[in-house]
């Protein structure tokens, strides 16, 4: 089957999937909402149109922008282990959100702007320790330096929870941990959609380019790019899309890390066609998980869990399947 | 009427922006359209370096790279990326790439920042691969290729990009004799055609084959170039610092490593 | 180069590490044993009385030969330790140190002028630092047992343990603790006021018919993060207790999945849609809380919003649903809004009065004056 007809099935099960989740929930009665209910039933209508659709389209979002966050960022760094979670940019975000609670303003959008300031500021010390370690491997470095990078800010945010007036600032601090969609409505949506769509637009038009910036820096020059100014302009598209998906829902972790290879074992590993696949297999992730998490029991479970579980098993599938080679 | 060189470099001096020591030490030298160049020398010379200075990768911290009569750094990134081609000496690639995306990537220069590539540069890249022979490798993954087929790859997507300078870092270093002989020819050839070739290698046997003129180089300094015909056993010993012999067979000329002992 | 890189690689690396780690309780060096401390000030003791025995929450005995003079409360939750202790009059002048609370803090003062200068133990206090407090007695939650309990008594400070989250351990350890002041006249008073106010709602509750019962929710309003999040408390707490015991059914008991409060979705609200909704809310006015939830267009269709049956928990200086003295308040205010007929003469401010006279012997003054103006919630 060639690229462009696994993408089109792709396009469909998305589609279809997502039109089935629009009935899924826990009213009336877990699992299904019969259709002819939305004509029957206000609450059923109000419960549909008005929390579950823009709920089902924050998951969309979340996992297509966590997915070519997580491409695009393992492209840049030539490395297939790194995600927006690994090299500091979703930590910088908890923190930037956090500070922004404590200190600046409690608005979403104050929050939002700090989650992306310092997001891109982790981001930019994870690049910059890795480059300074003359240590071992580019892969490496860059992993060890994410992690020092990530558990940094893990102890700042340990820092304002305690320095956190337990008594407003705190729970909210909190909540940022665990990752959850369970309070999108239509406001919060259309905040974080501008510069999340821009985000992705970008990324997705700039695939070929993509491809040309993952070579060596020798080779990507001679070709014609610059490579510093293209691949800063990507990683502020990439860093831009997942603070602001982050700002809704928390931190989530792991769609950004295996999504792209799964991609790249169904569509190659050419950005042309594997960037948009991770697009759309990140949404359709995350949105499984996502009708997990607020249909199987009364209570929520927070989406991180769901997506870690999955996202880890996904992983470890992967890498004992790796034995197995495709050849087209 | 010697034709104006096509890529002249003139009193070049290049040290390293960390380093400390000059890599390149007052270099100069003509290169002529439609020629093929070699330059020897031993490990550490400064070949590599030459090469990306000559494709702009840095800037020389004395003196001048013109092409083309114009100074280097009077050209646009993307035009320079139409003019001259690169195939380094070895690729690490992380991501498994088919063969025919990875020639394909050659055609970038021609592409717009947004643009994807057009079936003319699919016919480009498919040429390409016919042109050195792989194109029964176009649909195989670049991390399965053998280091003499991953060689073969670069090449091609050298060749796609079209440059009328080609720059290749030790193009036969991996390659078996048929290989060899196959990319030797394809340099001559294209100089017939009016492509410019610069290669860096450490086979002067490959160099003598088809090289117009020889660069040698020694220490960051040019020891002597001149057509092929001016090179002797000598600057050859001195480049190398071995002792060596040229011995002619049927018109060609080969060299000799001498091995004590023996 | 690799040199001057080690140093600032191995702080980085330190600080992640401490960062992760827990904060430690720092280990407590032995001591010999120490006397019982001199009390500063004390409530002249009658001659000779008789050493007193206790048993604390963990079922453990504990004998004092004098009523302890300095007493510490440290943890969290010390709100509702202390509320209990300042029941009695000795409450106020043997509390000696006090860690710093996040809610109703405000009522303090108003019981005991000296409540400021005796807040000295941060909320995380360590054992170092409420041994430097000098009590002669600690009092904790007991689920702190390990973490802290144990430290403390290391050093030498006996430890009395309660528990005081259902209305039967209430009961039971008020008595405790009158014994451990010395004055369980008092704590008799005290239960017999509670079990009377229990009896008041129970008995006529006793006899109604499952079908009688009307449905009810009980919900936690919070913002967190600029999000709004509705949470259902576990079974075994206190406000699900509270909500049987007025004659209710919670629809939320098989909700919550680990031991705190529960996010529930409006979708999960409208699948139960219950005759009742009550909306408790710690940090703000628990009346906007409800004028939010009525107002959203997905939960004007439930049928107890339609019906006005949409509640705010009361509160002044601490909400009334918690496992603190005025449980007993939330207790005859959802009696009156889940069964009006059974309890229409049960008046909510005339109890909130009775309430701080009886317990906290407050004037009528001081009650309207200072704490009613921190009064909040649905009041008919």
């Amino acid at each position: 089957m060639t690229p462009s007809r696994r993408f089109v099935l792709l396009l469909l099960t998305l589609g279809m999937v997502a039109g089935t989740a629009l009935f899924v929930g826990r009213y009336p009665r877990p699992v299904w909402l019969p259709p002819q209910a939305l004509r029957e039933d206000p609450l059923a209508a109000q419960l549909v149109w008005n929390l579950r659709l823009p709920r089902l389209i924050a998951a969309l979002l979340l996992g297509a922008a966590l997915s070519a966050s997580g491409f695009t960022l393992q492209m840049l760094f030539r490395n297939p282990l790194v995600e927006p979670g690994f090299l500091g940019v979703s930590q910088g975000a908890a923190f930037g959100a956090a500070l922004s609670i404590l200190y600046i303003s409690r608005s979403a959008l104050g929050i939002q702007t700090a989650a992306m300031l310092c997001a891109l500021a982790g981001l930019a010390l994870t690049h910059f320790l890795a480059r300074r370690l003359r240590y071992s491997g580019w892969i490496l470095r860059m992993v060890l330096a994410g992690i020092a990078v990530s558990a940094l800010f893990s102890a700042g945010i340990g820092m304002l929870k305690y320095l956190a007036d337990p008594l407003t600032q705190l729970p909210e601090i909190t909540f940022w941990l665990l990752g959850g969609l369970w309070s999108t409505r239509w406001q919060n949506l259309l905040l974080i959609l501008p510069l999340t769509l821009v985000s992705l637009t970008v990324l997705f038009l700039a695939r070929w380019r993509l491809n040309v910036l993952a070579l060596e820096e020798e080779t990507a020059f001679s070709l014609g790019a610059a490579p510093g100014r293209e691949r800063l302009v990507l990683l502020l598209a990439s860093v831009g899309a997942t603070s602001a998906v982050v700002s809704l829902a928390g931190t989530v972790g792991w769609v950004g890390l295996v999504v792209p290879h799964i991609a790249r074992q169904f569509f190659g590993a050419n950005a042309r066609h594997a960037l948009p696949s991770s697009l759309l297999l990140g949404g359709l992730f995350v949105l499984i998980c996502d009708t997990l998490a607020r249909t199987l029991s009364s209570g929520e479970i927070p989406l991180g869990i769901l997506t870690s579980l999955f996202g880890a098993a996904g992983f470890l599938l992967l890498m004992v399947r790796r034995k197995i080679e495709v050849e087209r | 009427m010697t034709p104006e060189p096509v890529l002249s470099l003139q009193n070049v001096w290049f040290a390293y922006p960390n380093g400390h020591d000059c890599v390149l030490q007052d270099v100069s030298f003509d290169i002529y359209p439609g020629t093929v160049n070699a330059v020897l020398g031993p490990n550490g010379a400064g070949k590599s370096t030459l090469l990306h200075l000559i494709l702009g990768l840095y800037v020389p911290q004395r003196g001048e790279i013109r092409l083309a009569g114009r100074p280097l750094r009077n050209y646009s990134r993307q035009r320079l990326s139409r003019l001259i081609g690169l195939v380094p000496q070895r690729e690490y690639i992380p991501f498994n790439y088919t063969v025919l995306d990875y020639v394909l990537l050659g055609r970038t220069p021609h592409l717009g920042f947004l643009q994807m590539p057009r079936p003319d540069d699919v016919r480009a890249a498919w040429a390409a691969l016919e042109r050195l022979g792989i194109a029964a490798l176009a649909h195989r993954y670049v991390a399965n290729l053998s280091g003499g087929e991953h060689q073969l790859v670069l090449i091609a997507r050298a060749i796609a990009q079209e440059t009328p300078i080609l720059l290749l870092d030790e193009p036969t270093a991996h390659l078996d004799l048929g290989n060899q002989g196959r990319i030797l020819t394809l340099l001559r050839d294209l100089a017939g055609q009016g492509i410019t070739g610069l290669f860096t290698t450490h086979d002067p046997d490959a160099a003598l084959a088809i090289a117009d003129r020889f660069i040698l180089l020694r220490g960051g300094r040019i020891l002597q170039q001149g057509s092929a015909a001016e090179v002797t056993a000598e600057s050859l010993a001195r480049t190398y610092g071995t002792a060596l012999q040229m011995l002619s067979v049927d018109g060609r000329r080969v060299v000799l490593l001498e091995i004590p002992g023996r | 180069m690799r040199q001057t890189l080690i140093p600032p690689l191995l702080l980085i690396l330190v600080l992640s590490l401490l960062g992760a780690c827990a904060p430690a309780a720092p280990s407590p060096t032995p001591t010999g044993t120490p006397a019982p401390l001199p009390s500063p000030t004390a409530v002249p003791p009658s001659p000779t009385p008789p050493p007193i025995t206790v048993t604390d929450a963990l079922g453990r005995s504990l004998m004092f030969p004098t009523p302890p003079q300095r007493i510490a409360v440290a943890g969290k939750g010390t709100i509702m330790i202390v509320d209990a202790l300042y029941l009695f009059p000795e409450g106020p002048q043997r509390l000696a140190a006090v860690g710093t609370t996040a809610q109703g803090g405000d009522f303090l003062p108003i019981v005991d002028p000296g409540a400021a200068a005796k807040q000295t133990l941060g909320s995380e206090a360590g054992p170092e630092q409420i041994a430097a407090a000098q009590p002669d007695l600690v009092i904790l939650k007991s689920y702190l047992a390990e973490k802290l309990g144990s430290p403390i008594e290391a050093l030498g400070i006996p430890v009395f343990y309660v528990s005081l989250e259902t209305p039967e351990q209430y009961l039971a350890e008020i008595q405790a603790i009158g014994q451990l002041l010395g004055n369980p006249a008092r704590a008799k008073e005290v239960t017999d006021f509670y079990l009377g106010s229990m009896e008041r709602v129970v008995e006529p509750v006793r006899g109604l018919r499952e079908d009688q019962k009307p449905t009810v929710l009980l919900i936690q309003h919070s913002v967190k993060g600029g999000e709004t999040a509705y949470a259902v408390p576990p079974a075994s707490w206190i406000q699900t207790i509270l909500v049987e015991m007025a004659g209710g059914r919670p629809v939320w008991t098989d909700a919550p999945l680990g031991q705190g409060w529960t996010v529930v979705n409006l979708e999960q609200i409208a699948s139960w849609n219950p005759d009742q909704i009550y909306i408790v809310d710690y940090f703000d006015d628990p009346g906007r809380a409800v004028e939010k939830f009525v107002a959203d267009p997905v939960a004007r269709n439930l049928k107890a919003v339609q019906e006005g049956q949409v509640f705010a928990f009361p509160k002044d200086t601490y909400s009334w649903d918690q496992p603190d003295t005025r449980w007993i308040l939330g207790l005859l205010w959802l009696a009156r809004h889940i069964h009006p007929d059974l309890f229409a003469q049960i008046e909510i401010e005339q109890e909130f009065v009775a309430f701080y006279r009886t317990l906290y012997r407050l004037d009528e003054a001081t009650i309207a004056g200072k704490l009613k103006p921190f009064l909040r919630g649905t009041l008919p």
